[in-house]
């Protein structure tokens, strides 16, 4: 297991360093640098910023320089925010959006497997349909629709719930993200489970455990759910990766402060090094997220081994 | 998916059930056809998907305004005399510079619908080939073609394409590329998956041992065959080609003025909320209506086309 | 009275095109300790007829008739008195191990957890048990393979640790749903030998279904045949092979290969079996039974008893076949 993990890990390598090496094609292939749109600097002061960023120098060496510094955990300096570093910034924003994101993962495997499991035991019946009734709505309910939805309703008709902010996590300001966050995908885990858990229901195996007499509630939780599980289990990658993609949608209608917020001005502003840091960041959390799902299917299929 | 498994526990009788219909002598299609015709639901979502497209065609005739000029006489007091009324003929109302929303959802609906049609068929179009061919010639090529995949599938997309929008300028043509290239992940790796267990089917193989070349063999045998599945996810895509669209759009990253799609109208409806509450529910409505009947048709495809209920 | 009295059995699905009728007034008893083969094309309704004693058909199955097993009446029971029932009186066997075995869970656990439900016995008793059968059903080295996932195991090992769970609590009835059908000739020997020894060693009375008339001149004592969910013919293997009294049963005998005897190509029955959606008034043989008259299409006459015991559903007299 532990080689296996390593053995991964040591894939995904490669991966990041593609996935640097694009952005930083992409960057690079822009027309106009950072800091065109600056007028009136003296020709001197530019030379000296330039020198600065290092953007004298020739693109692969920038490459190399940049390269180097990521692998010692160095994003570099901010284009745009002078003042701080990329690291910086994302210390300070990237909590929030983690907190909200992982608020809104445990939700969407909670409610997600919960209802469809629900819903598949009480299959063709009124519980079944007003969860997939449910469901049908929420999966087109993306969070960018959500979001201001749920602000209109609770913040500006109702007032119940503030509209945006911070204020140290306090529930009453993460209450309306992790909802918008989590609720297309909820129903999207809550389908899979459903129709997945009706699947397995109908294995031979479970008729098998039927004929030994073993109770129905036994019957899910010690035979069925597992297997049923195994289709949850794929979507959990894509999954945690509409989250973290939710949070660029989430920090900007909620004004959380959040990495969402950073990224986005960072792409307005042609802040380079911010954008690259954050996509190179959310790529390593995606890839550390497979690594844990592919050990998590060892553990639910005895079948796969690696 | 939500209305199939009415059939459920039926496993011990589906041999005796398919035998009796080939015995029969049943077209596929025609089977097919009465399936998705059964599918109340989907059939009703054509229809409403069919209403849609001819809105965001020919909507624009039904008003006297048009989607760039503003309205300057209810420009000054937008809260009132900006609500959606039909005696100011401004259907939808007007947005926050106060051009009418109707003929702005009109060619917003244009711009979303296209970006996911053209997205879905890029999809089908490199999907279906790439998964053929792995899946066709296996082996090595396979593996890497495979292992390429997954390289793609772990990048975080949406940040890419952002960077990208970021870098280039925000560009309608751009959207298309950047969606086309990554739409077709999925739909290679499920037509690889189908391609590799019809290979193993005796036509193929009879065709494989008279020497047919293989070009011709994955055009004329393996793709006819993966169309149905294939028609099952391209409607599938569809609706997360617009997704995909109006998430950048909505961080104002995508289509530029004096273009629109449903993500930026939402967007600045979002913004405009506090007054003018209409400019984000008929863009929202539009979107989720669309989406609901597409997860719809989808689901009845499925139904009709693979029934199987993977 | 028998230990197992089956009498007016039927078996319907509610399918989305209309009812299909699966089993048609199936009678029969059984006597504890002995065995009983029920035979007939797939489709037949073999299966559907025990399940169906069980409780295990799906949601969508309508069941009706008299099922007495041990002087109770099986049919609509409470899951909950069902349950004290299943396994720890009534065992059964599966026709495909693979998937009849639960590929998530390791044998042991699967096992274990028959005795500490019917039993109530610890898990450590109970695995000790469990090592006892697995011995019994000689899989070799049972005390380091209990372990194992059920992949791990071959074909006909897989079908006897099916066996062995099926036995933990010495059930009175066994139920075999072709439980050779998926392996490999020399080892579906093997299982039919384990199951006639265990038969005596434990006195259980088996139920056998299966489509190969050979497997039941083998190991049966009664003989029941079934086509298109209805009895055909229902006697004592020796007088059923002796003296076939349908045209079905004599189909289904032509059609075993005989080494002795020089033959052209394999015999068949021509023709398929009844769609069961619509199935005709008269028998359901009818469209392929070779001495067919006009009114075998419209009407079946009632069981003919003859002989010891010996019933067939027939319309033509005995010696016209």
């Amino acid at each position: 297991m532990f080689s296996f993990i390593i053995r991964r890990l040591a894939v995904a390598v490669p991966t990041i360093l593609a996935l640097i090496t694009v952005s930083f094609v992409l960057m690079h292939a822009a027309p106009g640098g950072p800091f065109t749109n600056e007028r009136n600097v003296p020709e001197a002061v530019m030379e000296n910023i330039e020198a600065k960023y290092n953007l004298d120098k020739p693109l692969w060496q920038q490459y190399l320089i940049y390269v180097g510094n990521v692998a010692q955990g160095d994003l570099g300096p901010s284009f745009r925010y002078k003042d701080f570093t990329v690291n910086e910034l994302i210390e300070s924003s990237f909590p929030r959006s983690a907190y909200i994101g992982a608020w809104s993962f445990l939700f969407v495997v909670v409610f997600g497997v919960g209802l469809g499991v629900i819903a598949a035991l009480k299959q063709n019946r009124w519980p079944d349909y007003t969860v997939m009734t449910a469901a049908m709505t929420g999966v087109v309910f993306p969070n960018f629709v959500m979001a201001p939805l749920l602000v209109l309703l609770f913040a500006v008709t109702l007032r119940w719930l503030p509209a945006g902010g911070w204020e140290g996590g306090q529930v009453e300001y993460i209450v309306l993200p992790i909802i918008a966050m989590a609720t297309s995908y909820i129903a999207q885990v809550a389908r899979i489970t459903r129709s997945s858990m009706i699947e397995t229901l109908r294995s031979p195996f479970i008729r098998t455990a039927r004929a030994k007499g073993i109770p129905r509630h036994k019957i899910v939780l010690r035979h069925a759910l597992k297997p049923a599980l195994i289709p949850v289990v794929s979507y959990l990658g894509p999954a945690f990766v509409g989250i973290i993609t939710g949070s660029v949608i989430i920090d900007q209608v909620f004004s959380t402060g959040g990495i969402g917020q950073h990224f986005v001005n960072g792409a307005i502003n042609r802040d380079y090094s911010l954008i690259l840091g954050v996509t190179i960041l959310v790529g390593v959390l995606t890839i550390v997220f497979n690594v844990a799902v592919d050990i998590l299917y060892t553990w639910l299929d005895p079948r796969v081994r690696y | 998916m939500f209305f199939s498994d009415k059939h459920a526990g039926m496993g011990e009788l589906a041999d005796t059930l398919a035998e009796d219909a080939y015995t029969e002598g049943r077209s596929l299609w025609r089977d097919a056809r009465r399936r998705f015709m059964g599918h109340r639901a989907a059939v009703a979502s054509l229809l409403v998907l069919v209403l849609l497209l001819l809105f965001s065609a020919f909507g624009q005739f039904l008003s006297p305004w048009d989607n760039e000029s503003i309205d300057w006489a209810s420009l000054p007091n937008l809260d009132e005399d900006g609500v959606p009324s039909l005696a100011s003929q401004h259907y939808f109302g007007l947005d926050p510079i106060g051009r009418d929303l109707y003929q702005r959802t009109v060619q917003g609906s244009r711009i979303s619908l296209m970006v996911g049609v053209l997205g879905a068929l890029t999809a089908v179009v490199i999907g279906t080939l790439y998964g053929a061919i792995s899946g066709y010639v296996g082996g090595r090529t396979d593996a890497i073609m495979m292992r390429t995949l997954e390289v793609l599938s772990a990048f975080p997309f949406m940040f890419l394409v952002i960077v990208l929008m970021a870098v280039f300028g925000r560009n309608v043509l751009l959207i298309f590329v950047a969606i086309g290239a990554v739409s077709w992940l999925n739909m290679a790796r499920i037509v690889r998956g189908q391609t590799l267990s019809l290979k193993r089917k005796e036509y193929i193989e009879a065709a494989m041992s008279v020497g047919v070349h293989p070009l011709l063999i994955v055009l004329r045998h393996i793709v006819p065959n993966v169309l149905g599945v294939v028609i099952v996810y391209a409607t599938l895509l569809v609706p997360e080609m617009i997704l995909f669209e109006s998430f950048i759009s909505f961080l104002g990253l995508g289509v530029s003025e004096p273009y629109t799609s449903w993500g930026a109208l939402i967007s600045e409806g979002a913004d405009a909320m506090w007054t003018a509450p209409w400019t984000l529910i008929f863009p929202m409505l539009m979107l989720v209506l669309t989406l609901f009947c597409f997860n719809f048709l989808g689901d009845g495809l499925r139904d009709a086309l693979d029934p199987k209920d993977r | 009275m028998a230990m197992l009295e089956v009498s007016n059995l039927e078996v319907a699905f509610d399918t989305p095109d209309g009812a299909l009728q699966a089993v048609r007034g199936l009678s029969y008893q059984l006597e504890a300790g002995r065995t009983l083969g029920i035979v007939g094309e797939s489709g037949a309704g073999k299966s559907q007829g025990v399940f169906a004693l069980m409780g295990l058909l799906p949601d969508n199955a309508r069941v009706s008739g008299e099922v007495m097993f041990e002087g109770e009446s099986l049919l609509n029971l409470p899951e909950k008195r069902m349950n004290q029932i299943r396994a720890a009186r009534i065992g059964m066997i599966f026709q495909d191990p693979m998937t009849s075995l639960n590929p998530f869970m390791k044998v042991s656990d699967q096992l274990i957890e028959v005795l500490v439900q019917h039993k109530g016995i610890s898990r450590k008793q109970a695995l000790q048990e469990s090592l006892q059968m697995l011995d019994a059903v000689r899989i070799p080295e049972a005390r380091n393979r209990i372990h194992c996932y059920p992949h791990e195991f071959s074909g006909g090992m897989r079908q006897r640790v099916m066996i062995a769970m099926s036995l933990l609590c010495r059930p009175r009835l066994l139920i075999a749903d072709e439980p050779t059908t998926a392996l490999d000739v020399t080892v579906q020997a093997q299982v039919m030998d384990l199951l006639r020894e265990l038969q005596q060693e434990f006195n259980t009375a088996i139920i056998l279904i299966t489509h190969d008339l050979g497997v039941v001149a083998g190991s049966c004592d009664q003989t029941l045949v079934m086509y298109g969910g209805q009895m055909m013919e229902f006697a004592s293997t020796r007088d059923l092979f002796r003296e076939p009294a349908h045209p079905y049963t004599k189909g289904l005998m032509g059609a075993i290969p005989r080494i002795d005897e020089q033959m052209e190509e394999l015999v068949t029955i021509p023709g398929n079996p009844p769609n069961l959606m619509n199935l005709p008034p008269g028998c359901p043989f009818c469209d392929r039974c070779p001495v067919a008259e006009p009114r075998c299409y419209h009407e079946l006459d009632p069981p003919e008893r003859f002989g010891a015991e010996h019933i067939r559903v027939c319309n033509l007299p005995r010696e016209a076949i």
